[in-house]
């Protein structure tokens, strides 16, 4: 059988017992409506009223005139109650039957169609350890990334120890874009082999990863695990150099980095790029500021179209409040008061009803230029 | 498969609805018992679909089935097992599904359980279930649909928020919805009586039990949610005046008031037509504070579900729903026989207050919750509501109503002496004075808000205590009559005992732990101390560990203290790589009914940010609203409160009307 | 950007330096103590429903130091809320200003229980009847009834 007809078939099983369920509590009230008393129900509560403050008293603890008051209230009740006795249910005959039927079969038949409007019949369930069965039977050479590495963590669980599994399923994270994991797995090998260099330095190169090149205090620690194992390693170097510079030690760190590029051939590219780096960190100037300082014309209209483009972008779509900070900022570092103000007055209108962000535009803006 | 029967089952639950009310309506109309009991079936047949449609939800977020798109966006194959469950609520959708659940299983337990009702008021109190049903089911399928499929099944989840990644945030949700949802039963019954035109003693009789059970579970849900807060959050507070917090807090004022109203209906055949209008107030509180957590109107921790076109969905349901509620009590009241005459000085009396002071209070809380929007949606000006303002407003109108909450069962109903009852509670009021000077004084010099919240407690502690010495006859009888006697009183009076002692511990704990509470922090190196009262705590160092989905640094501390040798404490930082958050994990230490409260913050340059703080009587406030509720379950286990159990006559020892 | 305020509003929930962080405290104890006091009544512009006692974001961070500077320079309550109003409308304080806009606000809880009570009296006094004994007719109907049990 397909699944669908099972599931069919399953859902009209459902549909009849609840129809069945159904009937049996009609019967079942309708038989008992034929010999149920007609008195009124709220009659036994009166009943037990009376009985409760006649026993307050019997204990002597209603002094007499209250409780005859009392008494009178509660039995008015249940005089009231007993003149009101309710006409007796019927039992409802063949039309009600009748009505009966067609409301069950019209509900039926409308969960029927609301369901085919919604829902996927007979869609599978796809629980998650069938589908790495699935993947894991297939053939693992042309297994996407990601799903490579819900396979290799199924081996990791199971041998934890497995310095190599551990290795895969790490790369294979790298691969699916899962940085932060791939840090944690290769942290977890590292810790299992901790002279292992090319996990060391894995490790270090998915902490990177994971914050976007930014040295964090974790990445810190990877890196000069790495050092302290391949004292050389260039990648080791120039990141705790850029550590250094991020942190305010400009000298420091334009000192590691001026002897990572020294032994570097000239004219390599990544050692031109060094040497802007280490430019820019000695002159503790931002790159736009060198531009605007600079009397080049060229320059300042290369700035320029491009403050004006943003410009022209925001004013297409205002709700970028990261783009206003830039634009106030701009306009600071060129000099231009006025538009400054400008942009400024501007994003107070965009951003009137929301003057938390305002306020992180503002700080945004003033903040010391990169 | 079963995820899709459990999508066909929950469109069939909306349909037994729709059957549940046409035929509990005609079965009322026509006066039959086959329609009838056909509307009574379909309603248990509604609350089994929607139980089967749950446990399907449930299985695929139990095998991470992420084809279904409700579990791709709120599960992930990490997370462990107990929080794939609580991920099946945790979403909009989901909890639309237990909402539901709730709303069904209300339905079919009126349905079965509800043999001792008048056919019309249960046919109609069924129908008007149904009708509820047929709003909520109706819009979970329509616009909430947790069964839908995605063609491109992605190979991970999306895990969910880490802090709610808590044992205690697993569980709240439950206990807080069926609170939530058991209102919706009074709401029902509150109808049904409307167009039967009859509220009566019995009536208030009928409905009680179903009151006292929502307000158990809702208080016990607030609670948990309260001490989640407390523990989770890291800064030691228990109550924000948050508006998810009120959102759930306003129905449970409501419900208390009625709670209290329904009894002086019950007893004195008064107040009927009030009593109603709380019915429909409490659950229209909860139909409001699902909206507000549910529509993103407020964004914060807990409103996950931000989507517009939902929160308008959603105000039309709200809308229909009371407003029809609210149209018929304005149309029929009127009509309604007023009952009863009463004195001021009286049991009935001081319920009548109760219940003002406890109306302004929940308005309050409505107020200052639905201000700000209110206001910046006609001004634009954003303004907020907090805490202060609560303290200012809510503070004096509760304080005077729990100074009532010792007097009123000392009272009898009908007219009473209030000097005799004043002069039995004088050593509730010297115990009350004796905290108070002692708190001036000792605990928190100074401090007149935090004396009188201790005044308070020990007035109400001591009241209760007193009121149950006069049951016993504590005094008069000898010690070994007054036990039996003791041991003899009905259920429901040791429940409202209880309830009311519970209170007064609550505002002990409060009072203590607000005035007294010592903070210190410090940037620890291993080695050095940071004193916090009378502890000092020592940095051991700190560890890296691997949990199941999140890496964790836990520091080691050292406790030294009165009653404490070498006592060591671990608070975390996780941090959970999925979703790239950080949480705290406090380090909770109980010494008696007091708390040492320890997190770790970040680490600096080999050295850790450590807060800590000594939270003296905080524990009272989480038990205080425990007692509270176990007082509610015990008075719900009353054999007098029993639904359709066929009342058993003669007990003579046992009965005293307690209430 | 808009996710980053996100974010710190949801860092400021669950991390926990905040206003307890030791290294900013006010040398003057009183001082400070009062300078806690105004935290609570400020709230935390980009958190939700935080005061900045309890915020760890940098926003809330900077609102504190205002305060804690306002507080040294002796200023009183009323011009700290009224320098931080100016800059960030009433948004900042947590209890809404007493005037005549809020007057709703303050006003409806207490003119609750005022009527509630003054209703109460009117219809207490109004009736003040007595609930009149059963008479014989009916005491003979509730024997009748009550004898259906008995």
């Amino acid at each position: 059988m397909s699944g669908t007809l099972i599931f069919w078939v399953a859902a009209a099983a459902l549909t009849v017992g609840l129809g069945g369920l159904l009937f049996a509590f009609s019967a079942l009230a309708a038989g008992k409506a034929l010999s149920a008393g007609p008195e009124d129900p709220s009659m036994a509560v009166y009943r037990r009223q009376l009985e409760e403050l006649d026993e307050l008293a019997n204990r002597g603890l209603l002094p007499e005139a209250e409780q005859r008051a009392a008494r009178a209230e509660a039995g008015r009740r249940l005089i009231s109650a007993a003149d009101r006795r309710a006409t007796p249910e019927t039992a409802g005959g063949k039309v009600t039957k009748v009505a009966l039927l067609a409301g069950g079969v019209a509900a039926a038949a409308g969960a029927v169609a609301l369901y085919l409007t919604l829902g996927s019949p007979g869609a599978a369930d796809q629980p998650f350890k069938t589908r790495v069965k699935g993947w894991m039977s297939s053939d693992l050479e042309f297994l996407p990334p990601q799903e490579l590495a819900a396979v290799l963590r199924q081996v990791v669980a199971r041998r934890p120890q497995d310095i190599q599994g551990l290795t895969y399923l790490g790369k294979a994270e790298i691969a699916a874009g899962e940085s932060a994991n791939a840090a944690r797995t290769f942290g977890h090998a590292r810790r299992l082999e901790p002279n292992n260099l090319e996990l060391v330095a894995l490790e270090a190169q998915a902490l990177l990863t994971e914050s976007e090149d930014k040295v964090t205090p974790e990445a810190e620690a990877a890196l000069k695990r790495v050092l302290a194992l391949s004292p050389q390693d260039p990648m080791a170097r120039y990141y705790l150099a850029k550590a250094a510079v991020d942190a305010g030690r400009a000298e420091e760190g334009v000192k590691g980095w001026r002897a990572l590029a020294d032994e570097l051939p000239v004219g390599d590219e990544r050692r031109l790029q060094l040497e802007q780096q280490i430019a820019r960190a000695s002159g503790k100037t931002s790159l736009a500021e060198t531009v605007a300082k600079s009397d080049a014309p060229a320059q300042q209209a290369f700035i320029k179209a491009m403050v004006s483009r943003l410009a022209g972008r925001l004013k297409e779509k205002p709700d970028d409040p990261e783009g206003w900070a830039r634009l106030i900022r701009a306009y600071g570092v060129l000099g231009d008061k006025e538009e400054q103000q400008r942009a400024l007055a501007t994003a107070r209108e965009v951003y009137a009803q929301r003057p938390a962000v305002m306020l992180e535009i503002e700080k945004e803006a003033t903040s010391a230029p990169q | 498969m079963i995820v899709e029967l459990g999508a066909f089952a929950l469109i069939l639950a909306l349909m037994l609805s729709a059957v549940q009310v046409a035929a509990s309506a005609g079965g009322r109309i026509r006066g039959e018992a086959s329609l009838r009991g056909a509307g009574e079936g379909a309603s248990l047949g509604a609350f089994l679909c929607t139980a089967f449609a749950f446990g399907a939800l449930m299985y695929a977020f139990v095998t991470s089935d992420f084809s279904v798109a409700n579990v791709a966006e709120n599960s992930h194959t990490e997370k462990p097992m107990l929080y794939k469950v609580a991920a099946v609520w945790g979403s909009h959708e989901g909890s639309m599904m237990l909402w539901n659940l709730a709303l069904t299983g209300f339905g079919a337990a009126v349905a079965i359980f509800g043999r001792g009702l008048p056919h019309g008021l249960k046919s109609l109190t069924v129908a008007s279930q149904g009708a509820l049903q047929l709003l909520f089911i109706g819009y979970t399928v329509l616009a909430s649909n947790p069964f839908v499929r995605l063609t491109q099944v992605p190979v991970e989840g999306n895990s969910l928020n880490p802090v709610l990644q808590d044992p205690l945030l697993a569980i709240h949700p439950p206990f807080l919805y069926v609170g939530y949802v058991g209102f919706s039963v009074v709401f029902s019954f509150a109808i049904a009586a409307l167009i039967e035109g009859r509220v009566d003693a019995a009536w208030a009789r009928w409905v009680r039990p179903w009151t006292l059970a929502a307000w158990s579970l809702l208080t016990v849900g607030i609670t948990l949610g309260s001490f989640w807060a407390y523990y989770e959050l890291g800064w030691g507070g228990w109550w924000f005046w948050d508006p998810v917090e009120n959102a759930s807090f306003m129905p449970w004022l409501a419900g208390t008031a009625l709670l209290h109203s329904a009894i002086v209906t019950e007893k004195r055949g008064a107040l009927g037509g009030w009593t109603v209008f709380l019915a429909l107030t409490a659950f229209g509180f909860s139909m409001l504070g699902g909206f507000l957590v549910r529509s993103g109107v407020l964004t914060s921790v807990h409103a996950f579900a931000v989507d517009p076109k939902r929160g308008v969905l959603l105000l039309i349901i709200l809308g229909v729903a009371a407003g029809s509620g609210f149209g018929l009590f304005a149309w029929r009241a009127p009509k309604l026989a007023p009952g009863g005459v009463f004195s001021p000085v009286s049991r009935e009396g001081t319920l009548v207050l109760n219940n003002l002071f406890l109306a302004a209070c929940a308005a309050t809380v409505c107020l200052g919750t639905l201000y700000p929007l209110i206001r910046e949606a006609l001004t634009g000006e954003p303004i907020s509501v907090g805490p202060p303002y609560f303290l200012l407003t809510f503070g004096p109108l509760m304080a005077a109503c729990m100074l009532l909450v010792p007097l009123g069962p000392l009272l009898p109903w009908k007219r009473a002496d209030l000097l005799t009852a004043l002069k039995r509670l004088w050593p509730a009021a010297a115990v009350g004075v004796a905290a108070a000077l002692y708190g001036l004084f000792l605990i928190a010099p100074g401090k007149v808000g935090a004396a009188f919240a201790l005044f308070l407690g020990g007035w109400l502690v001591v009241g209760g205590l007193i009121e149950l010495a006069q049951r016993a006859k504590v005094g008069s009888l000898s010690p070994g009559m007054s036990l039996r006697r003791l041991a003899g009183l009905p259920r429901g009076a040791w429940g409202m005992t209880l309830a009311h002692i519970g209170l007064g511990v609550f505002v002990l704990g409060a009072g203590v732990e607000n005035a007294a509470k010592i903070e210190a922090a410090a940037i620890m190196q291993t080695g050095q101390q940071l004193k916090v009262g009378a502890y000092t705590l020592t940095m051991q160092g700190v560890d890296v560990l691997e949990g199941p989905n999140y890496t964790a640094e836990r520091a080691k501390l050292s406790v030294a203290g009165p009653g404490v040798r070498d006592m060591t404490i671990t608070p975390e930082r996780r941090t959970y790589p999925a979703s790239r958050q950080t949480t705290s994990q406090v380090a909770l230490e109980r010494r008696g009914v007091s708390d040492l409260y320890v997190v770790l913050g970040e680490a600096r340059n080999g050295a850790w940010t450590v807060r800590a703080f000594w939270n003296p009587w905080a524990r009272l406030i989480f038990l205080g609203p425990f007692l509270m509720a176990l007082g509610g379950v015990i008075s719900l286990s009353d054999r007098r409160l029993r639904l359709g159990v066929a009342m058993r006559r003669t007990a003579p020892m046992a009965a005293e009307p307690a209430e | 950007m808009r996710a980053r305020l996100l974010a710190a509003a949801f860092a400021a929930l669950v991390v926990c330096t905040g206003a307890g962080s030791p290294t900013d405290a006010l040398p003057d104890a009183q001082q400070e103590a009062r300078a806690r006091s105004m935290f609570r009544q400020v709230r935390c512009l980009v958190c939700q429903n935080e005061s900045i006692d309890d915020s760890e974001a940098p926003l809330a961070g900077d609102l504190r130091k205002i305060v804690r500077q306002e507080v040294a320079a002796g200023k009183s309550d009323e011009e700290i809320k009224r320098f931080l109003t100016d800059r960030y409308g009433e948004f900042v304080l947590l209890k809404p200003s007493f005037k005549l806009g809020n007057a709703i606000l303050w006003v409806t809880p207490f003119a609750i229980v005022g009527l509630g009570a003054a209703g109460l009296l009117l219809v207490g006094r109004r009736r003040r009847e007595e609930t009149a004994p059963l008479d014989a007719e009916e005491q003979k109907k509730l024997d009748a009834l009550s004898g259906e049990t008995r």
